[in-house]
């Protein structure tokens, strides 16, 4: 029994300090993921036109811009809703 | 010491012709010159009446000259380019880069860049194998030489700026690792991919120290008076001097040295001949001398024969006195 | 007579019912939650933004996100029909509309990949039903501005000691990001440093209040405005992330001391109910106009019972991170209903120990003198009461007016907006004190921090979204004035342009007519919702009659509801503001048209939804 209330008293804990740890890194990773995406569009800009690095710069940093295109693509994904997706995240209550 | 000029103006103002008569004369003077030519539409084979090659082929004891396949310059700049999106691609679908590279050519910066590159190929050999005392170059018309100017300078704004970026993301990400106790992951291609969060592991941010390493090496090159120089040569119009005096503003901006202005093919007819020509001429040595007032300016006149080969280059030379004499294209 | 610790035992006892069958009902006929369905948290799985969370975690996060400082002072204000009505639209408009509307729209949204609400409306209505979504959302920021901004203005001017505390926190969130997220202190030691600063700041507002500091309200607004400006542009790691993280302890110690406390109190017998039930369909409660309960109580009650805005978090980054189809209940629904909790708790604090609250803010306006003091006086004549004079003679007069229903419905809005809502956090403080003998002073700022800092925390968000959304509306000068465009979409222009305008409103002091516009704002998005997943359930999901009833009519109601009582706002209590003149009228004038344009895009929507019902069904 006594193991039992243990056992639920560690999971609550274990969500809570999940759900703090979830709380202060959110905006955090918004902004991150913000700042990769921008990064992606400047280096890679003159893909689709705008205004970019010379062409060398650009080819040489591709290679290891995995995570930053990933996010890029994800973002552009949602570019047509994006004040719905900032309200979401950056709640008003 | 080193020392670099470039020969800059518009089409057919007679560069070919005169980085190889002052390549010449320099020469006869006891240093030892190469004369590349990177102009697409050159004949400085023709001026030297030999047969030149991408290889320093001899003209004289001391003169020796290169000319640069183009086309083929650029072909190789885009294969090296490409090789490098190969090596790397394999687990992002990208394009079918045979077709790519061919779009790639047309890519505003592909061809500064290669001629950039070849440029310092050539300041690199001759550092390491040739010892050229004077290597003139024969550029590319006006607009692509000015961007080719430009390039170090304008890749090391990006670069700079791009680091400062960098820097930003990782110390976010260092901040959630902090918190999470994990280094951010992120799935690409079906693989977990761990993400660098401090400059000293990021492939990105080492990639941009080179480059900035690369640039600046190249920007302190063109930037140091002692070393580098640019003579504008133009021809007595009105419209083309115009030109030439913006572009030695935007050489000034960057920090370029203009050792020299020669204002080429001046008519010399006698005075009484008040034709249009004559007039045009006039006015536009006059705008001339008043853009052009602070660098020694050489006026040379329109020969009656081509001139091509040494004996006829010798008699141009006559007239490039003035910096010929000593090293006055650059300072001391 | 009731206890307040029966009512939050009651609402766990209703919530709990609800969940398990309503809610159950819910999942298994209407959403259909499938187990084995892969979730957009797997589907589209990149570490980025899809990334599978813990139910538990999940559930605590979303009902953070979502609660704020809206269940608060709701219901706060609609006491003044009597703490029964209010409760019934806390638990049942909870319940059959509130819940069914976080819910369904968290589910939604898990099916169509993550997608927001507004975008979904926008598959199944059509674009216009996505463009009112946005509308609706950029009226609410230039809203919650006012409201929020008057609200902070309003308990620091009451608790001079909270406003200190209120900006030594701005301060102390940044040193305990930077301690966080920059230094090997990490998350434990920072957050550990975090919690002592809190203390810290509480003690300096206890002792600055006792030296006598005090603020006039006017200026707390000029600070807000500058905070406001300068929070919402600097990078979110350096004020608004810590700050967020930090409201989330504050958050779950409040509720849990006031729920333990009321419920403690209840078993030793105490905590007894004062107020009145029921003061009559009729109370002054918008605007000082006689409100009748339906349907104007949306406009009062938004967040305890329904928000708009839950469907945009629950759709933004819940639907984004769900583990499995049958969490959705417990995060959507779950967290609905403690969010009712909490209003419930709040209702239960207030109507119990409001009585002490009101006396003591009545006795503090009556010595200072001013406006309130003569409010205060009229009431007591028209009590039939001696004048106030001393604590006695204060506790006597609220004493007789809360045992007077009608004279209670009639004067307890005005009298608690000139008294700052000061009563709001006096009562929690009272009651706190009660069941475990906390500090009156102490306590009172702790739950003044509670409130204002989620609502800091919203003025932010809200100038943040609204540089966006206002760059967003300007779109149009593009065509007309390029240079007009550039200039009014600068980004400290449209911060400024907010926030001054937010500020301005509040400035007027018109909360009663502001807080309604605002919780109407987000009635509007909710009906909109609403609808949206009614579509979804009706077309898409083809559910059972009972399945649809249970969908269909909430929306329904809602938009009749609503529609209803932003008429009724229009017509009554607009035209007195205009006709008043000076601040008023400019108010009446500023939230009348803005509150015009959400009803006329309410009618306009309804037509789309209709037709959109009617369409042959489709697999969407």
């Amino acid at each position: 029994m006594l193991n039992r209330l243990w056992d639920v008293a560690r999971r609550f804990t274990g969500s809570l300090l999940g759900m703090l740890k979830m709380r202060s890194v959110e905006y955090l990773e918004a902004e991150l993921r913000e700042l990769e995406n921008v990064f992606a569009l400047l280096v890679l800009g003159s893909f689709i036109g705008l205004p970019s690095p010379p062409l060398p710069i650009s080819l040489r940093l591709l290679p290891h811009l995995g995570r930053e295109l990933l996010v890029a693509t994800r973002i552009s994904e949602r570019l047509d809703d994006m004040l719905g997706e900032m309200a979401g995240l950056f709640e008003i209550s | 010491m080193f020392r670099f000029v470039a020969f800059a103006g518009k089409g057919g103002v007679g560069k070919t012709t005169l980085s190889a008569a002052y390549a010449l004369e320099r020469s006869r003077r006891g240093d030892k010159v190469l004369v590349v030519s990177l102009d697409p539409a050159h004949n400085l084979g023709d001026v030297f009446e030999r047969k030149l090659s991408e290889e320093p082929t001899p003209i004289e004891t001391n003169l020796y000259a290169i000319e640069v396949d183009y086309d083929a310059m650029l072909r190789r700049s885009l294969k090296k380019l490409s090789e490098k999106i190969k090596d790397m691609y394999g687990y992002l679908r990208v394009f079918n880069l045979d077709k790519y590279i061919d779009v790639l050519q047309h890519s505003p910066g592909i061809e500064e860049h290669a001629v950039l590159e070849t440029m310092l190929d050539v300041i690199r050999r001759n550092e390491a194998e040739w010892g050229f005392n004077i290597v003139v170059f024969d550029t590319p018309p006006t607009g692509l030489t000015l961007r080719i100017m430009a390039l170090p300078s304008l890749s090391l704004l990006w670069v700079e700026k791009l680091m400062e970026l960098r820097l930003a993301i990782l110390a976010r990400r260092r901040a959630v690792e902090r918190v999470l106790g994990t280094k951010p992951r992120v799935s690409l291609g079906g693989r977990e991919v761990s993400l660098a969060t401090e400059p000293r592991g990021d492939p990105v941010y080492a990639e941009l120290l080179k480059i900035r390493e690369e640039y600046s090496f190249v920007d302190r090159l063109l930037k140091d008076p002692q070393r580098f120089s640019v003579v504008m040569v133009v021809n007595p119009e009105a419209l083309p001097v115009l030109e030439a005096s913006r572009a030695a503003g935007f050489l000034s901006k960057l920090g370029i040295r203009i050792g020299a202005v020669i204002v080429n093919k001046v008519l010399k007819l006698p005075q009484e001949d008040a034709s249009r020509r004559l007039y045009e001429q006039k006015r536009a040595l006059e705008l001339l001398h008043k853009f052009f007032d602070r660098y020694p300016i050489v006026e040379v006149p329109y020969l009656d024969e081509e001139p091509r080969g040494l004996d006829r280059l010798v008699k141009l030379s006559r007239f490039l006195e003035e910096i010929t004499e000593g090293c006055t294209l650059w300072s001391s | 007579m009731v206890q307040a610790g029966l009512l939050v035992v009651a609402a766990l006892i209703i919530y709990a019912l609800f969940y398990f069958t309503h809610g159950r009902y819910l999942q298994n006929k209407v959403v259909r939650a499938d187990p084995r369905r892969e979730t957009p948290a797997y589907k589209l799985y990149d570490g980025v933004d899809y990334v599978p969370a813990n139910k538990y975690v999940l559930y605590g996060h979303h009902f953070a996100s979502i609660a704020g400082a809206g269940p608060i002072v709701g219901p706060a204000i609609a006491l003044g029909w009597g703490w029964l009505p209010s409760l019934f639209w806390v638990w049942f408009g909870n319940v059959f509309v509130g819940v069914v509307h976080d819910y369904l729209a968290l589910m939604a949204s898990v099916r169509y990949d993550g997608r927001t609400i507004g975008w979904i409306a926008g598959r199944l209505m059509g674009r216009r039903a996505f463009v009112a979504f946005n509308a609706y959302i950029w009226f609410s920021l230039l809203l919650v501005v006012a409201a929020f901004g008057f609200i902070i203005a309003s308990l620091f001017t009451a608790t001079p000691g909270a406003g200190v505390a209120g900006i030594l926190l701005i301060l102390f969130a940044v040193v305990t990001g930077i301690l966080i997220y920059r230094t090997p202190l990490g998350f434990k030691g920072g957050t550990v440093v975090g919690w002592l600063l809190i203390i810290l700041a509480i003690a300096a507002g206890y002792y600055t209040q006792a030296a006598g500091f005090a603020l006039p309200f006017d200026a707390w607004l000029w600070i807000l405005l500058v905070y406001a400006i300068i929070a919402a542009s600097i990078p979110v790691w350096v004020l608004l992330q810590p700050r967020d993280y930090m409201n989330a302890y504050i958050l779950w110690a409040s509720l849990a001391i006031g729920g333990v406390a009321l419920i403690w109190l209840a078993l030793r017998g105490e905590g007894l109910l004062t107020w009145p039930a029921v003061t009559g369909f009729f109370a002054n409660v918008v605007g000082g106009q006689p409100s009748p309960f339906w349907p104007a109580v949306p406009l009062v009650i938004a967040c305890g019972a329904l928000s708009g805005f839950h469907s945009l978090v629950g759709s933004g980054t819940s639907s984004k991170q769900l583990d499995n189809e049958l969490h959705g209940l417990l995060v959507g629904y779950g967290g609905m209903v403690t969010e009712g909790f909490l209003s419930t708790m709040i209702i239960g604090v207030m109507a119990s120990y409001g009585t002490l609250a009101l006396a003591d803010s009545v006795f503090k306006a009556v010595s200072a003198g001013g406006s309130a003091a003569d409010l205060v006086s009229e009431i007591a004549s028209a009590l039939g009461v001696g004048a106030v004079t001393d604590k006695a003679s204060a506790l006597k007069f609220v004493e007789t007016l809360a045992s007077n229903p009608a004279a209670f419905g009639s004067f307890y809005a005005g009298l608690a907006n000139a008294l700052k809502w000061s009563v709001i956090p006096l009562s929690y403080a009272y009651a706190t004190n009660a069941a475990f003998g906390l500090d009156l002073t102490v306590m009172t700022i702790f739950a003044t921090l509670w409130i204002t800092a989620f609502a800091l925390t919203t003025l932010d968000t809200a100038t943040r979204l609204g540089r966006y959304a206002w760059q967003e509306l300007m779109e149009p000068l593009k065509s007309v004035s390029g240079g007009l465009y550039r200039v009014l979409s600068n980004k400290w222009i449209a911060s400024i342009i907010l926030a001054v305008l937010g500020m301005l409103l509040a400035a007027t002091r018109q909360f009663l007519i502001i807080w309604p516009a605002f919780a109407g704002m987000n009635q509007l998005l909710s009906s909109l919702a609403l609808m949206t997943v009614a579509v979804w359930v009706y077309k898409v999901q083809r559910a059972s009659a009972l399945g649809n009833a249970l969908v269909i009519a909430p929306a329904i109601f809602m938009w009749i509801t609503v529609t209803l009582a932003l008429l009724w706002y229009e017509s009554v209590v607009i035209p007195p503001m205009i006709a008043a003149g000076g601040t008023s009228a400019l108010t009446g004038a500023v939230v009348g048209v803005v509150t015009a344009v959400g009803v006329a895009l309410n009618i306009a929507i309804f037509i789309l939804w209709i037709t959109a019902m009617r369409r042959p069904a489709e697999s969407g």
